[in-house]
């Protein structure tokens, strides 16, 4: 008896429509969750764009802050010492609860006669092996961004120059209008505005945004308080609540479309395949009979249905892989048009691919064909009584 | 001689094996007692649910007795597991079956090559030798789909044969089959008998009577007649 691949492969001709129902089950799930992986990678990456385009939403300010002045005025009238991000960074857990630690000392001045919001911006200080853009600007001592309002009222154009407190500071770049006070914000890099202001080493609080991403109704702040308050006791926090539950929101939502359409596809092309396999198994009764009368072994006829659910599961991975790229390349970009450029073929998901797929093929195959080797092929042969 | 060629090829008694057919109707054989010598050419009849297929399958070990003993080629089947039952049939047993059952997929050539046992050195030409045999030789590639019922039947017949089994078992394998197709079939069985074989036939018509060396009826799960060939008698009880 010959039970090569051979006769796999032409039992998968033979019954034709069985076997590309069951391709097409296989190459259709490898093809959604490839795609919905790349994708997923495409919208992480959009929703860590958007929810930092959103901004900081904490606010880390010395403790003996006026809460009454600060909201007035925008700012703190306290200062930190300037290493005191630095001393944030290196405790214990900072950045599970805190990321994109930004010192900035900001105050009130007047610059060509115009009153200003003065906002010094430090190096943004990131997790430990992240690679995360700065949230905020990055500028370069000497230079300076203006908001519109300002811009214009000094009359001050990019390439222009601005005074600061007796130093000239070249503007790099005039802001579009925003419609808040960031119109009439001068910002500069941190050592300019603490020489302009007379306060070196020092800052007045450091931005963050905070990595918990609960919801308001989950009410993120008490933990928020308690993890500061262990790691920088001279300090309190501001969260800004509206802000904070947007991007947690942002980031649930997507992270709850792909908890729901992994297990999800998973299941609707499993269910498939153990119908499939069913009706192959029913299909086949016949042959099984066969197969145990000519005295074929129940390992032998086990193997006729896993090995065709394994061949489909390497070729419908191998598809799915190369279709749901292809779907994850074209309709990505539309979907994601902010970080469209960074979406790309993924080599690492076609080992997963060829090596899961024949295995959950043939998972799925695996009832179907213990009922095949547990028929009896008196009933199935038997002519009459 | 060998002590073996002495004995009978199959011995069975008080073999009884009953299922239902049907909700409320119970088939199938009941205490039967048979002896077939080597060489004979058995043609067991009876009407439809007289349990003859049943007895077929109990001596083909594709289904187990409930009660008696059943002893072929030295083998007590009754004591077999199933791994030992498919080994019995994969050596011992070439079926014949009534509606061909070929496997759709496969040529002529590698039907016939499915009849032989696992890891069972033959000779590659065996199953052409057999193909030609039985006047397949043009339909060697064929699938059995493009074949006509006489010829698919004498691919069943070259795969039952191709092993060189003692014992075939044929059910009702020309009841598909025209008169000439079914006498074409019928002689390769007398002759493989002939050459040493034993065969055991069981049908409703009486095509098969000529060949008979031993002709039983069954009738609900009974032998009805005993053996009209005296030698090999006390073949039935």
């Amino acid at each position: 008896m010959n039970f090569t691949l051979q006769n796999i492969l032409r039992e998968g001709w033979h019954s034709r429509l069985n076997s590309a129902l069951m391709l097409v089950a296989l190459t259709g799930a490898v093809t959604l969750l490839t795609a919905v992986q790349l994708l997923t990678a495409a919208a992480e990456r959009e929703t860590r764009r958007v929810v930092r385009d959103m901004g900081f939403n904490l606010r880390i300010l010395p403790k003996d802050t006026d809460p009454e002045r600060f909201f007035l005025e925008g700012y703190s009238e306290n200062t930190l010492p300037a290493d005191t991000v630095t001393r944030l960074a290196a405790g214990a857990g900072t950045f599970i609860t805190f990321n994109h630690l930004t010192p900035v000392l900001e105050r009130r001045i007047r610059v060509g006669g115009h009153e200003c919001l003065l906002t010094g911006l430090g190096d943004t200080v990131v997790g430990p092996g992240e690679k995360k853009q700065p949230m905020g600007f990055r500028i370069a001592p000497g230079t300076a961004q203006l908001g519109s309002i300002l811009a214009e009222r000094l009359g001050v154009k990019v390439g222009g120059t601005v005074e600061v407190a007796g130093r000239t500071l070249r503007v790099e770049r005039v802001l579009v209008e925003a419609g808040t006070e960031e119109d009439v914000r001068l910002y500069t890099a941190l050592s300019d505005a603490q020489i302009a202001l007379g306060l070196p080493g020092r800052i007045s609080e450091i931005k963050a945004i905070d990595c918990l991403c609960l919801t308001a109704d989950q009410d993120p702040l008490p933990k928020i308080r308690e993890a500061l308050s262990q790691l920088l006791p001279e300090a309190r926090v501001i969260q800004m609540r509206a802000l904070a539950d947007a991007r947690a929101k942002q980031r649930q939502a997507s992270e709850r479309v792909s908890a729901f359409a992994v297990p999800m596809t998973l299941l609707v092309a499993a269910v498939w395949i153990l119908v499939l396999a069913v009706l192959n198994v029913r299909q086949r009764r016949v042959e099984i009979g066969l197969w145990r009368a000519l005295g074929t072994g129940s390992s032998r006829i086990a193997a006729l249905f896993l090995g065709k659910a394994a061949l489909l599961g390497g070729l419908g991975g191998a598809l799915g892989w190369a279709i749901g790229t292809l779907v994850a390349l074209r309709w990505g970009p539309v979907l994601f048009p902010v970080t469209a450029a960074s979406l790309k073929m993924d080599p690492a998901l076609i080992g997963p691919a060829l090596t899961w797929t024949p295995l959950f093929a043939a998972a799925s195959s695996f009832l179907p064909a213990m009922m095949a080797v547990s028929q009896d092929p008196a009933e199935t042969l038997r002519a009459d009584g | 001689m060998d002590d073996a060629m002495n004995t009978p090829l199959i011995e069975a008694s008080g073999l009884t094996r009953n299922y239902a057919s049907k909700p409320g109707v119970v088939a199938g054989v009941s205490d039967l007692s048979l002896r077939v010598e080597r060489g004979e050419f058995v043609v067991i009849q009876g009407a439809s649910g007289s349990g003859k297929s049943t007895l077929l399958l109990l001596l083909g070990a594709l289904l187990r007795a409930e009660r008696g003993t059943l002893r072929i080629d030295g083998v007590e089947l009754t004591r077999l597991n199933a791994i030992e039952r498919a080994q019995y049939r994969a050596r011992s047993v070439g079926f014949v079956f009534q509606l061909f059952h070929l496997v759709p997929y496969l040529s002529v050539h590698r039907n016939v090559l499915s009849g032989l046992p696992p890891g069972v050195a033959v000779e590659p030409t065996e199953a052409d030798r057999w193909i030609d045999t039985l006047g397949l030789t043009e339909r060697r590639d064929a699938n059995p789909a493009t074949l006509s019922a006489g010829e698919r039947q004498r691919v069943a017949l070259a795969r039952a044969l191709v092993k060189r089994p003692p014992l075939i078992l044929a059910d009702e394998p020309t009841g598909n089959l025209d008169p000439d197709n079914a006498a074409r079939v019928l002689e390769h069985l007398d002759h493989y008998r002939r050459a040493g074989g034993t065969v055991v036939l069981v049908t409703h018509g009486s095509e098969a009577n000529r060949y008979a060396t031993q002709r039983l009826r069954l009738e609900a799960g009974h032998w009805a007649i005993p053996s009209a060939f005296p030698s090999f008698n006390d073949s039935a009880s």
